[in-house]
Formats: C-alpha cells, sequence, structure tokens
C-alpha cells in the first residue's frame, strides 16, 4: 500500500524548480509575457471558474467553507499509485527559506496561484508543470517585519468579470491588500493606490480617559495583520484582521479587531463592522464600565464565509485582548468568541452567537464556518457548523442563528483571581457530541504501565484540574502552577476547520485530543504592561512568548519591541534570573499525561446530530512506538497531533500525517491518506518527504485530476507537492 | 584533543540513513556538561522567548523536546539541526548566531532531550557533525513496540 511515488530518490525530491532572479523590490516579475492561458483555442474566455468544472476557485474550494469538489478520477480503487506530477520548493522567496507552508494554492483553467516564502510573494505555476509563470513581491521593509503574523501566509484569491478579466487577490504580511492582474501579476493601476489598499488605515486602538474616541494605529509599527485568504463573492472582497498572540499582551487598549468589504474594481470600501463595539454600537455595553473603549483585540483570523443567495456573509471571531485574564473587560465582552452574521452588501449585524461569554480559555472562533443543509425530523434546514479547539460542532440556522438542537447555558466553575468575573454559566451544545476530549479526568490518564500511571498522577498533582471551563489560576511556586487544561493550541480543531460533503450533508473534523498545557497566571514584571495578569509560570524567569511567525519576516529586527520593553522592564525590577523553580513539564518519560488517540477524524451527520464514523489518523509518533516504557507492549495505532485539515471529493475524504514517522516498508516521512467518506475506512495512501503543514486542494485539467498538499517540517522546507495518476492509468 | 576518535567516527561505514549500530549516534555521549551548560546560556538569550523557558514550545512554536520534535530529527544528522537553526534562528534576526553558538545550543538540546554527555565536546564542524545520527531510541536497544497495521484501530467517541 505504502509505494514511493516516482520522483523521489530516499528521503529527497529530485529539485525541479527553476531557479528564479534576485526577488523584486515593488514590481511585478512577468516572466511570461503572453498570456497563453487566457483564453479557450476558440478565442472564447473562460468564463466563471467552479469545483464542479475542475477548478478549485478559492481558499476552501467555494463560498461555503466546503472543501469540497466532486472529481473522482482519483478513487479508492487507485490512491495507492499516485505519482509525484511535480512539486515546487518555496525556497527561493525571501531571505530564507520557510519551514512552516500553511497555503492552500487554487487552480483556475490550468494555472495555480498561490503565496510563497517569507516575504509571502505571488506566484502562479502551470497547473500540468509546476512551472513558474509570474511572481510579485513587495518589500515592505520594517512594517513587515514588526508585522504579528508572518511567513507566506495561506494563499491567494480570484476574481473574474467571467470575460477577459482576471485578477489575484492576497493580503501582505504588512497587511496592504493587494490586486494583481492574474494573467501577468502586474498590479491593477485602477484598484486602491496603484493596485494596493492600506488595510492599516481604519483599524484603532481607544484612548483611555476619552470614552468614545479612537485612535488611527502607526503604520509602520500598528499590530494587525493576517494570514488567512481574502473572500470573493460577486464584486465583493472581504478581509478579516488578527493580532499577536494574546496570553501576554502589553497592553490591554490593543488594536481593535475588525472586518470590512470592499468593491473589487473601485477599491471603495463598502463596509466595516467592529468586531469591538465602538461607543453606541450594539453590543459595547457588554463590555462593562465602558471597557469596549480600552479593550482590542476579538479579530477575525479565519476567512469569512457567504451564502450568495441570502446576501449573508458569516464571521468567525476571536478572542478580546489578553487570552487568560479578563479582569480590564467584565462582562461578555461580545463579539468576542463568536459567529456573527452579517448582510454582505451593507455589514449590517443579523444575529450574532456567542460560544464562550467572557472569553479566558483562548477558545476562539478558528476556522471558516461551514455552510450546509440538513433534514432534522423531516425539516429542511439551511445551517452553518463551526468546530472548535473545544472539540463542539456548534450547529446554527443560519437564517436565524437559533441552534438546531438545545444548547443549554450550564453553571461553570468560577474563577478566585482577583480583579476576575467569570461568567455563571456557559452554552454547552446538546448534540453533537463533543469529539475529542474537553478537561481532564482521572479515567484518561495514561495507563500502559502502572509506573506511568503513578508518574502521571504525581505530575497532575502540581496542577490545579477540573471541567469544562475550569478557570486559569494565579500560578504559585508550591503549587498549583496552574490550571491544566485541553492543550487550546493542539486539541480539537484548529485554523484547519472542517470540510463538508453536499451529497451526504455531512461535516468531517479532524481533531487534535489528548494534549495538555497549563493555563498559570503571574502579574507581569513592573512596566511590560497595563494588564494586571499574563500568562506564566510562578518562579521561573519571565521570558515573552512570541506569536506564531513573529519576528519571521525576511526583515525582521534583531530586537523586538517587546522584547526590548520587556528587558528593560526586568532590568529595572531586578527580577532574578535564576529560576526558583523547574521547569514545568506535561509529559511523563516523554509520553502524554493522557492515553491515546492524539489525532482523529469524526464525520458528523448533519441530519441527525450523530457520527458517522470517528477514526484515529495518523501513525503512532515514532518516540511512542520506540519508547523504552513501553517495551513489549502492544499499542493501537494513536494518531498524531496536528493535522492541517483534510479535503474531500466524491468518495473520499483525503488527509496527510502531520508529523514525522518512520514506519517497516517506507522510508521516513509522512503518508497522505484517503479515506472512503461513508465508512472512514482507510482506501490508500501515498508517502510524502514530510508532513501536511496546509490543507490540500485538488482540480482537474486537460483530463487529469490533481491534488496538491503543502508539506514541510523539521529539516525539510516548504514544498507544494501536486500529485496525480500515472499516464496511462 | 581527540581527533583521533573524531576521525574514526568520520571513517564510519554505511548510509546514514540506514539504522546501523555502528555509525555514530547521538546516545555515544556526543557532547560535554560543561558544552550543554554554555548553550543553556544561548538558550536563555535567544530561544526560550517563543520556544519557552521549559522548551514547551506554544501554538504554532514547536516544542523542543518530546515525540513531534525527536520525530522531526529522526534519522537526520546533528549537522542538518545545526544547519537549521544556523539558517532560520532565532525567528527575528536568522544567521545571527555565532557558529560555536549553534553547537552549543544543540548540546542543550541534545542534554534536554536525556541523551547522554561524555567526554568529548561536540565539534563546531559540519563534516564531524554529518556523520553523528539523531536517533530518538538508542539503535543497538531499541525493541519497537509491536504496532497494529492491519486496519486503522476504531475509536468510539470520547466525552
Amino acid at each position: 500500500m505504502s509505494t514511493i511515488p516516482a520522483g523521489f530518490d530516499g528521503n529527497r525530491l529530485h529539485p525541479r524548480m527553476r531557479s528564479v532572479a534576485a526577488p523584486v523590490i515593488t514590481m511585478a516579475a512577468t516572466l511570461l509575457a503572453a498570456p497563453l492561458w487566457a483564453q479557450t483555442a476558440a478565442g472564447q474566455p473562460y468564463g466563471q471558474p467552479s469545483t464542479a468544472r475542475g477548478d478549485w476557485p478559492m481558499y476552501f474550494a467555494d463560498p461555503t467553507g466546503s472543501r469540497y469538489s466532486p472529481q473522482d478520477q482519483i478513487n479508492a480503487s487507485n490512491f495507492s499509485k499516485l505519482e509525484v506530477a511535480w512539486h515546487f520548493k518555496t525556497d527561493q522567496f525571501g531571505g530564507r527559506p520557510e519551514y512552516k507552508l500553511e497555503g492552500t494554492p487554487l487552480e483556475i483553467n490550468g494555472t495555480v496561484y498561490t503565496t510563497a516564502g517569507s516575504r509571502r510573494d505571488a506566484v502562479a505555476l502551470d497547473a500540468r508543470t509546476g512551472e513558474l509563470k509570474w511572481m510579485y513581491s513587495l518589500n515592505e521593509g520594517a512594517r513587515a517585519a514588526n508585522a504579528p503574523r508572518q511567513l507566506s501566509g495561506r494563499g491567494v484569491s480570484y476574481w473574474t468579470d467571467g470575460k477577459d478579466d482576471e485578477r489575484i487577490l492576497f493580503i501582505t504580511t504588512g497587511y496592504r491588500l493587494v490586486e494583481l492582474n492574474a494573467k501577468n501579476g502586474r498590479p491593477i493601476e485602477s484598484f486602491g493606490d496603484h493596485g494596493i489598499i492600506d488595510m492599516k488605515i481604519g483599524a484603532v486602538t481607544g484612548i483611555p480617559g476619552q470614552p468614545g474616541k479612537y485612535r488611527q494605529i502607526d503604520p509602520e509599527t500598528g499590530e494587525i495583520g493576517l494570514h488567512s485568504t481574502p473572500t470573493l463573492v460577486d464584486d465583493i472582497v472581504i478581509v478579516g484582521s488578527s493580532m499577536k498572540e494574546g496570553m501576554q499582551p502589553t497592553t490591554q487598549n490593543n488594536t481593535k479587531g475588525l472586518v470590512r468589504a470592499w468593491n473589487v474594481k473601485t477599491g471603495k470600501l463598502l463596509w466595516t463592522f467592529h468586531n469591538v463595539p465602538l461607543k453606541g454600537e450594539f453590543g459595547y455595553d457588554t463590555w462593562e464600565n465602558g471597557s469596549a473603549d480600552v479593550n482590542g483585540n476579538a479579530g477575525s483570523w479565519a476567512s469569512v464565509t457567504v451564502d450568495r443567495e441570502l446576501g449573508l456573509a458569516y464571521l468567525p471571531v476571536e478572542d478580546p485582548t489578553n487570552d487568560v485574564y479578563g479582569g480590564s473587560r467584565p462582562g461578555n465582552d461580545l463579539f468576542g468568541d463568536s459567529i456573527v452574521c452579517v448582510d454582505l452588501h451593507t455589514g449590517k449585524m443579523k444575529w450574532y452567537y456567542q460560544m464562550v461569554h467572557h472569553p479566558i480559555w483562548n477558545m476562539d472562533a478558528t476556522s471558516p464556518p461551514m455552510l450546509g443543509d440538513a433534514v432534522v425530523d423531516g425539516k429542511a434546514i439551511k445551517v452553518v457548523a463551526e468546530p472548535g479547539k473545544q472539540a463542539f460542532l456548534y450547529v446554527l440556522d443560519r437564517v436565524t442563528g437559533k441552534p438546531v438542537w438545545p444548547i443549554v447555558e450550564t453553571p461553570v466553575p468560577q474563577s478566585d483571581v482577583p480583579g476576575e468575573k467569570t461568567s455563571p454559566t456557559q452554552p454547552f451544545p446538546t448534540k453533537p457530541a463533543a469529539y475529542a476530549r474537553q478537561y481532564i479526568k482521572m479515567e484518561d490518564v495514561i495507563d500502559f504501565t502502572p509506573e506511568l500511571h503513578a508518574k502521571a498522577l504525581d505530575v497532575i498533582s502540581h496542577f490545579h484540574i477540573g471541567p469544562n471551563f475550569t478557570p486559569p489560576v494565579v500560578s504559585k511556586v508550591d503549587g498549583p502552577l496552574g490550571t491544566l487544561s485541553m492543550d487550546s493550541a493542539a486539541n480539537g480543531t484548529n485554523w484547519e476547520g472542517g470540510a463538508y460533503d453536499p451529497e451526504t450533508h455531512t461535516v468531517f473534523v479532524p481533531a487534535g485530543d489528548g494534549s495538555t498545557t497549563v493555563h498559570g497566571l503571574i502579574e507581569p514584571p513592573p512596566g511590560y504592561s497595563d494588564a494586571r495578569y499574563v500568562q506564566g509560570v510562578a518562579g521561573r524567569p519571565f521570558t515573552i512568548q512570541g506569536g506564531p511567525g513573529a519576528g519571521d519576516a525576511s526583515d525582521a529586527p534583531k530586537v523586538s519591541l517587546d522584547e526590548a520593553r520587556a528587558a528593560a522592564a526586568i532590568a529595572k525590577a531586578g527580577q532574578p534570573l535564576k529560576p526558583t523553580a523547574p521547569p514545568v513539564r506535561t509529559s511523563v518519560d516523554g509520553l502524554p499525561l493522557l492515553k491515546p488517540p492524539y489525532g482523529t477524524i469524526t464525520a458528523i451527520n448533519l441530519d441527525s446530530g450523530d457520527f458517522r464514523w470517528q477514526i484515529v489518523h495518523g501513525d503512532t509518533p515514532d518516540e511512542i512506538k520506540n519508547s523504552p516504557a513501553l517495551r513489549g507492549l502492544t499499542i493501537p495505532k494513536t494518531g498524531q497531533v496536528g493535522g492541517p485539515g483534510l479535503l474531500v471529493t466524491k468518495n473520499l475524504v483525503i488527509a496527510g500525517d502531520p508529523q514525522f514517522s518512520t514506519q517497516p516498508g517506507r522510508p521516513r516521512g509522512a503518508m497522505m491518506h484517503a479515506y472512503d467518506k461513508m465508512t472512514g475506512k482507510e482506501v490508500g495512501a501515498v508517502w510524502m518527504p514530510a508532513p501536511q503543514s496546509g490543507t490540500p486542494m485538488t482540480y482537474s485539467y486537460a483530463g487529469q485530476q490533481y491534488i496538491i498538499i503543502p508539506v514541510s517540517g523539521g529539516n525539510y522546507s516548504g514544498d507544494y507537492i501536486a500529485y496525480r495518476l500515472p499516464s496511462g492509468d | 584533543m581527540a581527533g583521533w576518535l573524531w576521525c574514526g567516527l568520520l571513517g564510519a561505514a554505511g548510509a546514514l540513513h540506514a539504522q546501523n549500530a555502528s555509525q555514530p549516534s547521538v546516545w555515544d555521549g556526543i557532547y560535554t556538561a560543561a558544552q550543554a551548560d554554555r548553550g543553556k546560556a544561548v538558550y536563555s538569550e535567544h530561544c526560550s522567548k517563543c520556544h519557552g523557558d521549559d522548551l514547551g514550545g506554544r501554538d504554532e512554536v514547536p516544542p523542543l523536546t518530546g515525540s513531534h520534535f525527536m520525530a522531526d530529527w529522526e534519522s537526520q544528522s546533528v549537522a542538518d539541526l545545526v544547519q537549521r537553526i544556523r539558517r532560520t534562528m532565532p525567528l527575528d534576526s536568522p544567521g545571527t548566531l555565532g557558529g560555536v553558538s549553534v553547537t552549543d545550543v544543540v548540546a542543550y538540546l541534545l542534554q534536554q532531550n536525556s541523551l547522554p554527555a561524555g567526554s568529548i565536546e561536540l565539534p563546531n564542524d559540519a563534516s564531524m557533525q554529518s556523520v553523528i545520527r539523531i536517533d530518538a531510541v538508542q539503535p543497538s536497544k531499541a525493541a519497537p513496540v509491536a504496532q497494529q497495521h492491519a486496519a486503522p484501530a476504531e475509536h468510539s467517541p470520547v466525552t
């Protein structure tokens, strides 16, 4: 089953990519002048692309966020025979290689479009050969270096008028919206400022002491950025926002999250939705004492989905400022951790649903809300389904915002942290069931051997534990060091989101499971932040916890602004550099504290709310498989944490392993698996030289179906690998 | 100091990617405790801000101990790890750590991953580092846990 596709030699692919000349500054590089692919042989325009036609025109396939394409040439009978058609390394883009390639490319009528490299360049490739057609590179200098969300991001977006006008849009590291001619990569002069809209204009913070007054953030140093792709429907382009990791904010008065829409042709701003309400707006009063004015974040870092017929857009919103402490923002803090439904054309709110009240668990809305259909008790309902880190799937009527199955406000533990005021209840879906573990239970503690079990219990004894929504605690050197929780980074479903099969009304969600983390609070060094508490462990030196890709950009400064501030605060406070407590570890002999499974895929039937199937996904990690502590034991496949997403086709659910592993019969690497979408049975697998690091896509062109999967990790730098069936099959 | 030992290691036969008990491995005591201490200072100053004081990482920043880290580097050479760090780390100023610093911080990582120290320092030399293989488990003593490969294990929903 696990044959090595042609094109590999042992552990390395033969590089076939043509090297590119030095990066171009502020201009597009056109490598092929004649637009060979804009029209068919008969001279007719291609028109609107779609998955039905074999294209993959959006990050998530179509505006409903399905990640579904009805292609069937690759199926259970031949998946294991897939060969590498071509691959595209991104090493030469930006000043150094990237090792976290998260983009999902687009394909329209024979051309693949995506982002690449540590400067987040945009590229166009020949869909059959991977040949580079054009690249666009914008050197943003310090603005990119200071950006909170770096590397190449999640990809680009496509627009056409259905005739001869085709455009590519994407968001730069420095948070500019760029619009290019899809044929040659040149900026569209008539859009914004020579093809660029500076989206930092309009992003604001509050002004302490001046309620209802707001300050424009600084264009060079102001904190706002985005990995995800713009959503394009008709002539409207919708863009979210995100900030740095929120566990150690330098100020509560951070940039306020927002979602905006522009006209794709004129560049005119159509609407703004303030995720943190401004004074006078609905939701402002859910932040007590006017605290909405001086708190921020609550961005929309996942892409927006759209129901074109209904004219509605669905915004996923993350935590407000300070993921772990909400003392400066008492109240429910709308619209943090919510799904918001707005009018596609005006941005006016239609309804909202808050999944976590007064968020302090880092349980953001992580992924594009999937739009689907359900027939529940004989009644047809248009639904929206949002998975999440806490492994709940929230299923709502997408017209009214009402839950399809009851979601019950349930009393939860209250916080004893000074200044904190937690919500007395939180919403608990009754259906579907949680699809991964949500909190530490004694019966879940690792027990392969009595020794491991005893060691795990000893580790756990240093922490506070409790049921769902147990709050963080102030960290004490003598214990508790913090609250031991499921890891909001690794558990449940994160930015990869799920996929939806319209043929069977099934949502597929990948999940990490069994990963734990510590939510402890410490007072930051004086001068570091105005937040009373931030994430940390007592007795350890204060270190800033950087965010994803923070400082990665090609021109990142040697010392970031935060580090300079922290160093100054630490020096001034005279904090001891020697720790007074040992490092916090939440593992035993290199193994997790909890039993497997560590990675799953669940198929949820939206007509019934029940699971169709749930499987373990990913080979057992080597360190578990080879662990001396488990010598002589038989361990079922455990699955792997961290899988970034899946793809659904006519008959298959396709997902790659998120970690390297070594198995008999194949070299070290990872496998891309195909599962029967009705049963979850594995029907094929093909070897990859590195783990999947971004969500795969599929397209068909010139009679052949391809799958492109982004891989990277460890020693293997970013690579888009395109697979297809052998010729003649 | 013990150049003769390293010459022997350089002469070790066998492809790097084949598991071979006679090939030098990170289990052979290939760094010193003093070197790991130097590496710890480098780590605290340049690495802990993202990878954590406890090497545990966070969100999209990977941990530097544990199964995910060892899986990333299993069967790769020490030179591969040194090269990766030298070229791309720390993220906010890659390529700025002097060569010896990177070698020393790798010694610290090996120590933190419970690999044994020895009497000879890890040399700051790519050709010598390239023959030392990273193994998650000591090669000659590895007894892999039996695996069920025939069918994926079904798992009933856990609530």
